[in-house]
Order: C-alpha cells, then sequence, then structure tokens
C-alpha cells in the first residue's frame, strides 16, 4: 500500500515537471498520438530494462555502494537534462520517504530508479514487484505528460497504460537475468529530443 | 574463410628532446597494420589504421591497444569506411575491441570513416577508455544504415556496440546498444525515427572547470541549431563531468561529416587554443 502511494503521479516530487524529451519529439512531428504506443513499447524494452535493473541493484546494495552504483547510472544517461532530472527525482524521493517512513535514507546523490528500489527494500516489497511498480509510475509519468502535449483523452490514456502490462513484466523479467553494466538501452533519437529541448521556443516542461 | 584475430598494440610517447610525438608499434597482427606516422604541426603523430581484409568478416576478432604517454598528442583516422561483411548464419558475430589509454595531459584525436554493416552482418564492437588527469579526447563514430546504394538500409543481422569513459576511474560514459532491425525496428520514435545515420562525437578534458564546458556548450550549441535541418538533427548536452557530447541523426551521411567537422573546429580552438588538423586523406 505504502509502494502504490509512493508511486502515484500525484506524489509532491516534482515528477510532473519533466517531460523526458517527449515534448520535443512531440513538437518536432517526430512523435504522434498514433506512434505513442510503439514508443513506450520500445522505452520500457531499452530504457525501462535499465532502469529496472538499477532499481533491482539500489534494493540491495550498502550505503557504502550507493555512490558507485549512482555514478554508474548518470554514465548511463548522456542527455544532461534526463540525467538531471532524474537525480532531483531521486533526491526529493528519498527525503519524502524518509519523512513519511522515518527510516534512514542513502547520503548524497541518488537516481530516481534507485531511489525507487531503496524504498521497496524498506517497505519489505519483493524485488521484482518494486521494479515493476517502478516502470509503472515511469510510463504512467509519460502518458502523463503526452495528455498535455498530443491529442489522447482519458480514455485512450487508460488503454495505453492497461496494454503496456505485459511490456512492464517483460522488461522486469529481463532486467533480472542480465549483467548491469551490459544491459543495453539504445534511444538514440529521445536523447538528442533531450538535449534539444531547451531550444525549444515553448515549453510546458523543465528543462 | 578463415577468421581472423587481428591485433595492433600502440604507443605514442612524448620525445622532449625534439618536441614531438613518435608512434610505437609494440605489435600487429594481420589485418589490422599501420604503416607510419606523419608529423603534424605542434608535434602530433597522425597514423592511419588499416584493415588489409578490407572489411571485417565473421568471427573476426580484431583488438585495438593504444597508449598516449604524457604529453604525447596524436591523431588516428581510418583509411576508409569500416565495411562489416555479411555473415552466415552460424557464424560466430565479428568482434571489434579497443582499450585506449591517454595519460596525464595527452590528447587523443580518434577521428575514424563510419561503420558500415551489411545486410545480414553480425558484430559486437567494444570501446574502452581511459583518461588521466588532464588528458583530452576527440572522438567521434559514426554509423551508417548499410550500403545505401545497393537499397540496403538497416538489413545487418545484429549489432552489439559499447562506449565506455573513465576518467581516473570514475565512469562518465558508459553506452550500449542492441541493434536488431528484426526484433528491435530501428524506425522506432525511440531509436532512429525518420532518420539513418548516428554519430556521437565526445569532446573532453579531465580537469577543465566547469565553467570552460558551460561557455564551450553555449558555443556549440549555436553551430547545433545553424547545422539542424529537415535531414539532419544535431544535439548536445554536458556529460556528468569533465567534457560534452554531440550527437546526430541524419538522412544522409554528406552532412554529418560537415557538421563534425565544424563542432571539431570550435571545440579544438576553444579547449586547446588550436586549429583542428583534418586527417590527409580524402577531405
Amino acid at each position: 500500500m505504502k509502494l502504490i502511494q509512493l508511486a502515484d503521479s500525484a506524489l509532491p516530487v516534482g515528477g510532473a515537471a519533466h517531460s523526458f524529451g517527449l515534448e520535443t519529439l512531440v513538437a518536432e512531428e517526430l512523435l504522434t498520438r498514433e506512434t505513442l504506443a510503439a514508443f513506450l513499447r520500445d522505452y520500457l524494452e531499452e530504457i525501462g530494462v535499465l532502469e529496472a535493473g538499477f532499481c533491482r541493484a539500489a534494493y540491495h546494495v550498502a550505503c557504502s555502494n550507493w555512490p558507485v552504483l549512482n555514478q554508474e547510472l548518470s554514465a548511463r544517461k548522456p542527455a544532461r537534462e534526463n540525467r538531471e532530472a532524474s537525480l532531483i527525482l531521486g533526491r526529493r524521493f528519498l527525503q519524502l520517504l524518509g519523512t513519511l517512513e522515518g527510516c534512514e535514507i542513502p547520503e548524497g546523490e541518488s537516481h530516481y530508479a534507485m531511489a525507487f528500489g531503496y524504498a521497496g527494500r524498506m517497505l519489505r516489497v519483493p524485488e521484482s514487484s518494486t521494479a515493476a511498480v517502478y516502470l509503472q509510475q515511469s510510463v504512467t509519468a509519460l502518458v502523463s505528460a503526452c495528455l498535455r502535449l498530443m491529442p489522447v483523452g482519458q480514455q485512450r490514456a487508460a488503454r495505453l497504460l492497461w496494454d503496456l502490462k505485459p511490456a512492464i513484466l517483460k522488461a522486469v523479467q529481463a532486467s533480472a537475468v542480465a549483467e548491469l553494466a551490459a544491459v543495453p538501452a539504445f534511444t538514440p533519437l529521445l536523447e538528442i529530443a533531450s538535449m534539444r529541448h531547451v531550444v525549444l521556443e515553448t515549453r510546458l516542461f523543465i528543462s | 574463410m578463415a577468421e581472423n584475430h587481428g591485433l595492433l598494440s600502440l604507443r605514442f610517447a612524448y620525445d622532449s628532446e625534439v618536441a614531438r610525438t613518435r608512434l610505437h608499434v609494440l605489435e600487429q597482427r594481420q589485418p589490422l597494420k599501420v604503416v607510419r606516422a606523419f608529423e603534424l604541426p605542434g608535434g602530433a603523430a597522425l597514423i592511419h589504421l588499416h584493415n588489409l581484409s578490407g572489411g571485417v568478416l565473421a568471427g573476426d576478432k580484431l583488438s585495438l591497444e593504444v597508449a598516449v604517454d604524457a604529453n604525447a598528442r596524436a591523431q588516428i583516422t581510418s583509411t576508409g569506411a569500416t565495411r562489416i561483411y555479411k555473415s552466415r548464419a552460424e557464424a560466430h558475430p565479428a568482434e571489434l575491441m579497443a582499450r585506449i589509454e591517454v595519460r596525464e595531459n595527452a590528447l587523443l584525436e580518434y577521428l575514424p570513416d563510419p561503420l558500415i554493416p551489411f545486410s545480414h552482418a553480425k558484430c559486437s564492437q567494444n570501446t574502452a577508455v581511459h583518461l588521466s588527469d588532464g588528458a583530452g579526447l576527440f572522438w567521434w563514430e559514426t554509423l551508417a544504415p548499410g550500403r545505401e546504394a545497393r537499397g540496403e538500409v538497416f538489413l545487418y543481422d545484429m549489432l552489439q556496440l559499447g562506449f565506455e569513459l573513465r576518467v581516473a576511474g570514475v565512469p562518465i560514459v558508459n553506452e550500449r546498444g542492441s541493434l536488431n532491425p528484426v526484433l528491435r525496428p530501428l524506425t522506432s520514435s525511440a531509436r532512429f525515427g525518420p532518420y539513418r545515420y548516428l554519430s556521437t562525437f565526445y569532446i573532453c578534458r579531465a580537469g577543465m572547470a566547469e565553467t570552460t564546458w558551460l561557455d564551450l556548450e553555449k558555443q556549440l550549441a549555436v553551430l547545433a541549431i545553424q547545422a539542424t535541418s529537415p535531414v539532419i538533427i544535431w544535439g548536445l548536452t554536458r556529460l556528468p563531468a569533465h567534457g560534452l557530447v554531440v550527437r546526430a541523426l541524419s538522412q544522409n551521411g554528406r552532412d554529418i561529416t560537415r557538421g563534425l567537422m565544424a563542432f571539431w573546429r570550435v571545440a579544438k580552438q576553444a579547449l586547446y587554443g588550436q586549429e583542428a588538423l583534418v586527417p590527409r586523406k580524402i577531405y
């Protein structure tokens, strides 16, 4: 129950302020209502598996190794905009977790996926379930951004998220078997879109 | 066809008596070969990497090891595009490995021609670069969709691309891509979208102040805007530390080459106060 609350899109960590490159893709007509479902599946296949892997790793890592794991994930995120958004959300998330649960939280920088894995451990939620809930909230955030960026209604958004469940579980499963350092994540167009977000003339989301 | 296990082990050393960098070929095993080094103005050494096979065959294991000693300056390019030939279904993927070490205050400019994976090619490429304090790196790589003139676009079977950059042991970049056009459509809006060529250009100098990167990012951002057109998009961003990465997706290769040169010229001037010297060959 507690982890479900922490995965809510209304959690006051600022998740709704970031589009992670989607705003540029939509503005430049590289992502449309018609291609959105396939995009989200591909996102889960690439970034989803990677972040679920780090979520799992953070579930187990000792606090002393936290900065090393965090550096490794930073190195996997070449676009500063996405990297810094992940770090901001992760830090706010951990602070909120510490306040709500009254538990110790890792010091220093923390990516969102890792912070979520740590929360799953603190709340004694199984590792795979934690990773699945993390991915569910990730794609929910992306779909919420799309609600503001393109003509996607609430019904359509609900259908998209409903249909993504098998892709989420597949990504969680893939993240369990792969060697973390070698997990591929190939999303060059999304990365370039993140890099170019700052030069958009009008922006709903922060860079 | 026999598999090749090629190795090229090179060391670039700074000779302070003559203020120039000298090449030492520690080992070379065919089909990889380097013929000689050319001295560049300022004392840097330029070499061309040769593959006597003409391309990369299924099952090949080709290793490049480069050490650029303290204060040395090296420029490495290829003699032409790296062609990854068609592979039989049962053959092992070709493996391209590079281990690069750039020591204190040294500089490496690695400026090869594109990688062209032929129809049904299978290849794994892994590169690890380590920079010591003060070391610099200009490193670009361009991936073509295939032999476009023959109508080959994303017809390769498998490409695994890995690039890792560490500075004083700390990971700065770790990019891993598994490109399988059949299983993972490359035309996805997350991957290539409507584009065909991908290029990445790492611009690094360990230990430079953050303000240097902010200033350079602003300069290069102007270039990125100017160079972007309906057929090519450029983006750039600061790495976690010590540098920037410039990335392009394009519908053709020509615009990428032109753009890379422009970014390189501005960055070399900003970081080293020197002109970027285009490798002597086809440009």
